[in-house]
């Protein structure tokens, strides 16, 4: 871009009907400098606040004319940078897009423009009987759009699925400017998946601009079960047991007892046992009857699991308070440090203890201290950091323990992410899952949507000699036992 | 060309038939590679040779799509590739290669106590075959899509080289969602050589509720509004002389499917009823006939009905899915392009099935093209940019 162009591309950008507000202050910047993961930041050029997709095409188109990059944002609760701008990009932010525009209780469909806020479409339509199933733990501030770009999950993923499957129809802004639509708000394929292959595409293949997404009825009956141990080893063959016998709860969450430590002494305080190892949260839901005899099932199994104590939720307030405390754990633990890394990784299910207590000694081996919150049912790990990032130490030990997370999990037969995404934070390590044959497909569908790689770019998929780089096997340390 | 696929494989395993078609093209060689490695140099010599190839499982879904957009073919068998079945009854996933029998997978699975999607198709079907052409059935819901199902693939690719998308594990948003773009491609973008899917415990009940209505729009009537309440797991109405016949499929614990199917009109009826409308929708229609399906939303399916039957006669309609959205309607090959008249008209999916070895189509069997097309084309081309993956097949002719 020429020196005059940052000013003149605001000016321009100011002038497209429905943007709202653009940016242009170093201390308005500041805000957007990072999502959630302030490992990573890069200030942008301007933040641009659009409200129709119109707006968002002219956007882009000025962006395309002007040479310059730019990167989608939601609430910028993001985990992994996938919402970071790389310097002197043009931040796209959909916040403002936050209409819903559309609620179809016959065919149980909405849609919404990508700034509404996950809570807030399950709000709109619970007079109707019906929710909006993927609940990320930010889900009161956390956007659709964002949803959409990270293929986000949450606690009730075991049962009802990441957000991919609750997408039936995208328009999205392709980085040419043009709007298309991708899917059919009818879920029926035509073509190509394309609308799978957005769906978790972190930003970097265009920007969605109304999402079509299925509702689900209100199940008739939920039950809570939280069930106590005396180590993290029981909990885990406590999920293997429930998994075995064919339940498959809404939710299956467990926590570890630093975890338990940071909720019982915040004002998230659910009444988790403090003498346990781990505690089991399950929730079961569906027809009465059948919640009902999983419950006693789940609670059978625990009891022989070795569980210390087995609590069913008697009522809705005891339940809600059970769950603020999972919510809240990631808040809580804002109590320890100024900052938190919230690592994001799936191992196969039966290794989880194996995989929990190798992460815990490679920490404690660098002196650090995780608090481990797992998406048990499903083998996804929140190994949890609190550190300080004013101390240069603590960042780097902090990265060296992200990465050996990283290679403990794949190694395990695991995968980098399960429900964060990609970004700038594991970019250059998605070459301990993949080789170069792998990832060109990926280049390839990247290219078709961005040849000119100006949309969100430097996320995901990393440069060939990156990958090189940091391929464990290139730089000799591929065998990590645990 | 052959000596080039020989030279892969072995002469055992190349045939050159003397009067063999394939979607409208002659086979010019039947090539049979031992494993994975030589399917993908097999791909490798296609492109390098600009020869057309189309991957062949079962054969049993060989007459979806367009007729290929070339005069002369490979058909590159999977047989060979059919020995690793990895079923992780803990983890609740099983490992397959492409060529495994849906047949020997439904045996080794429910041994372990589990089912999958993919044991509901056909037993004579292959893994691969199946997650190419991702079949609609009778129990196709939102929530229960065979691409959903499937954790991670192997696909040789037109380049020679074999790439890896997804993992083994049952939650994973690790790079682009590679498995989705490939399941139900019709092998235009790769040839899937493995595949790892999830599984699921049998359920504990399964019923079948029958009930007949004098007319489709009585049976939708009804349908609608018991459905709220009972929620059945998939639901077909089908029409034959004598009136229309709703079957109702509920599954899971024991004591919820009673109360489940107390709330729907009907008796009880044998799991064989619907065994035999999926067995029904898996074979080809006859020769000189077509199987064509409209899809909408789940409210459209009444006014999809009396559209789809204005244009080709009451006696068309087959079977409609009110959970699914869908309406299926059989008529001469020549009465296919009224169908895709119809949804066009009304924003519908269409999808036409055609007797194998059926000649060129009197129209597009996808119906119209979607507004995404190019970009669509965009992703063939670099995928496959000598354009020798089953071309002309897919949407809009990719």
């Amino acid at each position: 871009m020429a020196p005059s162009g940052p000013r003149e591309l605001a000016k321009r950008l100011r002038a497209i009907p429905d943007v709202a507000e653009v940016l242009t202050r170093p201390g308005e910047l500041f805000s957007y400098e990072s999502d959630g993961l302030t490992l990573e930041r890069g200030m942008p050029l301007c933040v641009a606040f659009p409200t129709t997709s119109e707006a968002v095409a002219a956007i882009v188109r000025a962006c395309n004319e002007a040479g310059a990059p730019y990167v989608p944002r939601g609430a910028g609760t993001g985990l992994s940078g996938g919402a970071t701008p790389v310097a002197g990009s043009v931040v796209i932010e959909c916040a403002r897009m936050d209409r819903v525009l559309e609620i179809d209780a016959t065919n149980r469909t909405a849609t919404v423009q990508p700034g509404v806020i996950n809570e807030h479409l399950s709000h709109a339509v619970r007079a109707l009987g019906l929710f909006y199933a993927p609940d990320p733990s930010s889900q009161s501030a956390c956007t659709i759009g964002g949803n959409v770009a990270e293929n986000s999950g949450g606690p009730h993923t075991l049962k009802y699925g990441t957000t991919s499957p609750h997408v039936l129809e995208l328009e999205v802004v392709l980085p040419d400017a043009s709007i298309v639509r991708l899917g059919r708000r009818d879920g029926h394929e035509h073509g190509y998946d394309l609308r799978g292959v957005f769906v978790g595409s972190e930003g970097t293949l265009g920007i969605v601009c109304a999402a079509t997404v299925r509702l689900v009825p209100i199940p008739e009956a939920v039950c809570t079960v939280l069930a106590s141990f005396a180590s993290l080893r029981d909990a885990c063959a406590a999920v293997s047991a429930i998994i075995a016998r064919g339940i498959v709860p809404a939710a299956l969450e467990l926590l570890d007892d630093r975890t338990i430590e940071a909720v019982e002494a915040s004002v998230y305080a659910a009444g988790y046992p403090r003498n346990a190892r781990a505690v089991l949260l399950v929730e079961l839901d569906g027809i009465a009857v059948a919640a009902e005899r999983e419950r006693d099932r789940i609670c059978e199994i625990c009891s022989a699991g070795k569980a210390i104590e087995v609590r069913v939720a008697r009522d809705e307030a005891e339940r809600l308070a059970l769950w603020r405390g999972r919510k809240g754990a990631f808040g809580a633990m804002g109590r320890l440090a100024p900052d938190l890394y919230v690592h994001d990784a799936v191992v196969p299910r039966t290794k989880l203890p194996d995989v929990v207590d190798a992460i815990n000694r490679v920490a404690e081996a660098r002196g650090i201290r995780i608090a481990n919150i797992l998406h048990a049912g499903d083998g996804n790990l929140h190994p949890n950091i609190s550190f300080d990032r004013r101390d240069p130490e603590q960042l780097r030990a902090i990265r060296e323990v992200g990465e050996a997370i990283l290679r403990i999990c794949v190694d395990a037969g695991g995968v980098l992410s399960g429900e964060h995404g990609i970004g700038l934070e594991k970019r250059d390590y998605m070459c301990l899952m993949f080789s170069e044959a792998d990832l060109a497909p990926m280049r390839w569908l990247h290219d078709a949507f961005d040849p000119e790689d100006r949309c969100n770019p430097g996320k995901l998929i990393p440069a060939p000699r990156a990958c090189a780089e940091s391929n464990p096997r290139h730089r000799g340390y591929g065998n990590v036992s645990f | 060309m052959g000596d080039a696929f020989e030279a892969i494989v072995g002469a055992a395993h190349v045939e050159r038939p003397a009067a063999l078609c394939l979607a409208g093209a002659r086979v010019a060689a039947v090539v049979r590679p031992a494993d994975a490695p030589e399917l993908a140099a097999c791909l490798r010599a296609s492109s390098e040779l600009g020869m057309a190839i189309v991957a062949y499982g079962g054969g049993t879904r060989q007459h979806f799509g367009n007729p290929l957009d070339a005069r002369e073919c490979v058909r590159l068998e999977l047989g060979r590739i059919a020995a690793h079945i990895d079923v992780d009854a803990d983890e609740g996933i099983a490992t397959l290669d492409a060529g495994v029998r849906i047949g020997a997978l439904a045996a080794r699975v429910a041994a372990c106590g589990k089912t999958s999607l993919l044991a509901d198709l056909g037993p004579a079907g292959t893994v691969g075959g199946a997650l190419a052409a991702d079949p609609f059935g009778p129990d196709w819901t939102l929530d229960q899509r065979l691409r959903n199902e499937v954790l991670g693939v192997e696909i040789a690719l037109a380049n020679g080289e074999l790439a890896s998308a997804g993992g083994r594990v049952v939650k994973n948003v690790t790079g682009f969602d590679l498995v989705r773009l490939y399941c139900g491609s019709l092998g235009t973008l790769g040839v899937l050589t493995r595949a790892t899917v999830r599984l699921r415990a049998v359920p504990e009940c399964e019923r079948i509720v029958a009930a007949r209505f004098p007319s489709l729009d009585a049976g939708i009537e009804a349908f609608a509004r018991a459905a709220l309440s009972a929620r059945p797991a998939a639901a077909a109405l089908r029409l034959d002389r004598s009136g229309v016949e709703l079957l109702c499929r509920f599954s899971g614990d024991e004591k919820a499917v009673e109360l489940q199917a107390a709330r729907m009109p009907g008796v009880s009826a044998p799991l064989e009823s619907w065994l035999r409308l999926r067995a029904e929708l898996a074979s080809p229609p006859a020769v000189g006939r077509a199987r064509a399906r409209l899809s909408a939303r789940p409210s459209d399916v009444a006014v999809l009905c009396r559209a789809a039957a204005e244009a080709a006669g009451e006696n068309a309609l087959r079977v409609v899915f009110p959970l699914a959205g869908a309406v299926v309607a059989e008529v001469d090959d020549a009465e296919l392009p009224r169908l895709a008249t119809v949804a066009a008209d009304l924003d519908a999916l269409l999808f036409a099935e055609r007797a194998p070895g059926a000649g060129p189509s009197p129209c597009d069997v996808f119906g119209s093209p979607p507004s995404s097309l190019e970009l669509m084309r965009a992703v063939k081309a670099r995928f496959d940019p000598r354009r020798v993956l089953a071309p002309g097949r897919f949407v809009g002719g990719i």
